[in-house]
């Protein structure tokens, strides 16, 4: 175990080293590149092992590579951001299809066109229909911690699914920050060897994927029932992750929410920024306000985020991603989760943050008064930041 | 809300097969709408025909071709091919 600082991106590499992947198929794109830099020096130097690191000519091509890989048992890793991962989207499908536990590190880049270099959240909500988990850090410690848990619940038996991990691109892919990287004894007890008897095998030979006819709904059926079961095993993977490594994580993340009368739900890393903003106005201003951060989009938690919102009295959901001709588009999931509660709190959406635009503490201060006024009137708005 | 429960069929749920195979116990040609004919007396015997088949399709011997309906989908290549019009397209029945 030691203490180090490191980027976003390196930390999805040291997450990707530390649970000894078999194969690294790879192609470079901004902001991810220096993540699979990093894995391509450390393969240079030989400091991984048993992991065959692999450089290929496209993100569809990377993806089908990972699955075949996958698909004879091996445990693989890969990353992408942006253009790259809507290339791959079709793959997704596959992956998750056929149940291959492949993890891959999303490095969150607003998409073209215009062309933006700097985060947004719509390349990794894109691929939200695809069957993948899908988790999201705030900072680059939670990104090492949810790589190595992605693995364990990817693979565990009940779920079978592969796995995204997304963290803001620059934000957190090219900040230095300090985590703790454990040792690679304290992964090998959280983390066993992976061993599916539903790959191919010397010896076994198996079809994955074949074509069906009325099947299909049950194979379908079959990928709900492993996601929703996916829940469950986080329980007790992140209690298994607490009793190892003394970090503790939970299916949704709640800050200041016991008395909060306003509560902002948010995604990834403008969460810290908004958490400041949040104790400020609390000393400063004597506002019950709080947050509620969504680390878990895919399976969708609906009993823990309407348990955390149950006692609000006004929501904003603050939306780094835009569906044109809907809005914001974690709002209206949050809406229905919610619409089953005997008291409703008030609902309202900001889209803010688009293409990297800066997410300050003065930004969520305003969100916040504009909820106590939405309180006064009861109406609820839909609104823009940043325009 | 109330959501109809659905079990969890571990590696009965995965769309694998697991027993090697398995495609040649199944008539392969069951949506052909076409099918090819061989006249053997037009036959020169080249093996265009059999080369050409996509699906292999086409067995040879030394009397000439025969098509293995089971696995022909009735692309008509080899109709196409045939440098004699030893291979002709007939109707399936409807």
């Amino acid at each position: 175990m030691k203490q180090t600082l490191v980027t976003g991106n390196e930390a999805a590499a040291w997450g990707a080293r530390l649970v000894r992947p078999n194969y690294i198929p790879t192609f470079p794109i901004t902001p991810q590149t220096e993540c699979i830099e990093t894995l391509a020096r450390w393969s240079a130097d030989g400091e991984l092992p048993g992991t065959y690191f692999d450089r290929m000519e496209s993100e569809h091509s990377v993806m089908s590579a990972a699955v075949g890989a996958a698909a004879v048992g091996a445990r693989v890793f890969t990353a992408s951001s942006s253009q790259g991962l809507l290339l791959m989207h079709e793959v997704l499908y596959i992956a998750a299809g056929m149940r291959l536990p492949i993890v891959m590190a999303t490095i969150s880049r607003g998409l073209s066109a215009p062309v933006t270099l700097w985060s947004d959240h719509n390349d990794f909500l894109d691929q939200r229909d695809s069957g993948w988990l899908m988790f999201h850090a705030e900072n680059n410690q939670e990104v090492l911690d949810m790589m190595l848990q992605a693995y364990r619940i990817a693979e565990d038996p009940r779920v079978l699914l592969p796995a995204m991990v997304n963290m803001d691109g620059y934000v957190l892919s090219f900040t230095d920050e300090p985590i703790t990287i454990p040792s690679p004894e304290m992964v090998e007890e959280f983390l066993p060897e992976y061993n599916p008897d539903h790959t191919i095998a010397k010896g076994r030979p198996v079809t994955v994927g074949p074509p069906v006819l009325d099947e299909y709904t049950i194979f379908r059926a079959q990928n709900h029932v492993a996601a929703r079961n996916a829940l469950e095993v986080m329980e007790e993977v992140m209690d298994d992750f607490d009793r190892i490594f003394d970090r503790r994580y939970h299916l949704v993340d709640e800050f200041m929410l016991d008395d909060a009368e306003l509560v902002l739900v948010t995604q990834g890393s403008m969460s810290t920024t908004a958490k400041a903003a949040i104790m400020e106005m609390r000393e400063e201003e004597g506002i019950k306000v709080g947050l509620l951060r969504l680390r878990v989009i895919r399976p969708w938690p609906a009993k823990a985020i309407a348990e955390a919102l149950k006692g609000a009295k006004a929501v904003a959901v603050i939306d780094r991603n835009l569906a044109p001709g809907r809005g914001g588009i974690m709002f209206p999931e949050i809406v229905e989760t919610l619409y089953h509660l005997d008291r409703r709190p008030l609902v309202s959406s900001f889209v803010v943050g688009l293409g990297g635009n800066p997410q300050t503490e003065h930004k969520v201060k305003e969100i916040t008064r504009k909820l106590i006024d939405d309180l006064e009137t009861g109406r609820p708005r839909v609104e823009w930041n940043d325009l | 809300m109330r959501e109809e429960e659905l079990p969890y069929k571990g590696i009965k749920g995965i769309p694998i097969i697991k027993e090697p195979g398995s495609a040649a116990k199944v008539n392969r040609g069951s949506w052909r709408l076409v099918r090819p004919v061989h006249h053997s007396e037009k036959c020169t015997k080249c093996k265009i025909c059999y080369t050409y088949c996509p699906d292999a399709a086409i067995n040879w011997t030394p009397d000439g071709p025969t098509i293995n309906l089971t696995s022909c989908k009735g692309c008509m290549i080899c109709v196409e091919e045939c440098p004699t019009d030893a291979m002709t397209e007939e109707k399936e029945a409807t």
